[in-house]
């Protein structure tokens, strides 16, 4: 019998890691009903499981538990996966859980969750890591068999839609154990390709076995480290594999993913003619722009020409040459009114027309001299008296003074 | 031309000559961008609007003749298949 006694606490970390260290417990499925479930505040959920033989303690933290699709319920059936160790204080086997699922969905489905649990927690299906399409790809590489009717689809959807892609199909099998390392390989082929803008990997409808190699981990993993873009088509509409979880946009049937990854040719004839249209509206807007600038532009010309200048020294030229006009016309008038004035003057003092009012010029006829006054005169001197019509010869007969 | 227009313009003319139909298109929405900014001398806005009507008739010759290019990668079998081995490109 061993002398000594050990502590229980180094007991229990021995009995623990003599669990953890055992790989058979630390990746195990066990199914029974759910009892004495407890949800504590930190939000971790305890719980038992048991069958008609035993009992085991489960627990499911805080962590695992937000990623749990429902969380275990009293008297449900159910598969828990995790990894058995022992809880020293309680003295307790417990399994650690990490997936909980009703019972009877089949190995194939609690795989599937717990593989889609995992690369949940590895950031796979991150919406921030999923990646726009491009607008208008060029080359468009194809993952899907090469002689199925996914493939016929494929490309007439692209022929009807937006044919000015290339397409380069990378034959793969879809279904069948050499199916995952298959499509692994198409998928790094084509990213070996030049210019590949986008990748569909698609699949045509089946059964969830066929389905079974869009739910393998290395695919998974190849699409999400994908450098371009990834569409899935896998199957039909209800159908979700891990392949469509990871990839940058699921598309509920392979011409689904088709159609998503190129613009419809119609859009773009619409937007042709609409280009065309608003080309023809703006340059006819532009040019009647400019043809009111040029318009203005001439009419603030004209108000500064030089045509306008003169035409204003013009006025004035005008104004100055209807005045001269005016003073030199006022100034004629005078003139001839004077004129008119001194003739008429003239005319008066002109000895005819004295003469024709009945007077009459007296000569001296010894000097031939006008007569004005008597002085000299004497009688019996000869004079002549000029009239209008003829002259008289006369003698003086007396002076008188 | 003025100078920045100019730039534009080289652009959209090689866009017109050697690109490709989505650069065609793409050069076709930035010369109506253009144009619907306005601005323009009168020799830019008609030479733009001269490209933008030659690269509409190229993007609608394009849509004429389109046809989809399909070339298949030859893969090395995942497993062996004799029978299988001349897979075109």
């Amino acid at each position: 019998m061993a002398s000594h006694v050990i502590p229980i606490g180094l007991l229990a970390t021995y009995v623990r890691e003599l669990l953890e260290q055992d790989d058979s417990l630390s990746d195990i499925w066990v199914e029974g009903e759910v009892s004495n479930v407890f949800r504590a505040q930190s939000g971790h959920v305890y719980f038992s499981i048991k069958d008609a033989d035993a009992q085991l303690k489960c627990v499911l933290f805080k962590a695992q538990a937000t990623r749990q699709r429902a969380l275990p319920e009293p008297g449900q059936q159910a598969a828990v996966h995790g990894a058995v160790s022992l809880y020293p204080r309680d003295g307790a086997i417990q399994l650690y859980a990490d997936v909980v699922q009703p019972a009877g969905i089949g190995l194939m489905a609690l795989e599937f969750e717990q593989l889609r649990l995992r690369l949940e927690a590895d950031g796979l299906f991150d919406p921030s890591r999923k990646r726009p399409l491009p607008e208008r790809p060029r080359i468009i590489g194809v993952v899907t068999s090469p002689d199925g009717a996914v493939w016929h689809d494929i490309q007439n959807v692209l022929r009807r839609r937006y044919p000015f892609v290339e397409v380069i199909l990378a034959p793969t099998t879809v279904q069948g154990t050499a199916a995952p390392e298959a499509i692994v390989n198409a998928l790094y082929e084509l990213q070996d390709v030049e210019h590949v803008d986008v990748i569909i990997l698609a699949r045509g409808g089946g059964s969830a076995e066929d389905l079974a190699a869009f739910n393998d981990e290395d695919v998974a993993r190849t699409v999400f480290a994908c450098s371009v873009p990834v569409v899935t088509g896998i199957g039909h509409d209800t159908d979700w594999t891990i392949a469509d979880w990871v990839a940058d946009l699921r598309a509920p049937t392979p011409s689904a993913a088709a159609e998503l990854c190129v613009p419809d040719i119609t859009d773009i004839q619409t937007r042709i003619r609409d280009a065309r249209g608003r080309l023809d509206a703006a340059v006819v807007r532009e040019l009647e722009d400019i043809s009111l600038q040029t318009r203005t532009l001439r009419h603030r010309l004209a108000q500064r020409s030089p045509m306008r200048l003169t035409t204003a020294d013009r006025e004035r030229i005008s104004e100055l040459r209807r005045r001269m006009h005016a003073r030199q016309y006022n100034m004629l008038s005078s003139r001839r009114a004077h004129l008119g004035a001194q003739t008429g003057l003239l005319r008066a003092l002109e000895p005819g027309s004295v003469l024709r009012r009945g007077y009459a010029v007296v000569y001296d006829n010894m000097t031939g001299f006008p007569l004005s006054s008597t002085a000299g005169m004497r009688p019996g001197r000869e004079i002549s008296v000029h009239l209008s019509l003829g002259d008289l010869s006369a003698t003086v007969t007396r002076v008188r003074r | 031309m003025s100078e920045p227009v100019a730039i534009e313009v080289q652009s959209w003319r090689a866009a017109l000559e050697q690109g490709s139909f989505e650069d065609a298109t793409a050069a076709l929405e930035s010369v109506v961008a253009c144009l619907e900014r306005g601005q323009l001398r009168l020799e830019d806005a008609l030479a733009v609007y001269e490209l933008g009507v030659q690269l509409a008739d190229r993007c609608d010759a394009d849509l004429a003749h389109a046809e989809l290019r399909v070339s298949r990668l030859s893969m090395a079998p995942a497993a062996p298949d004799p029978w299988n081995e001349s897979i075109e490109r």
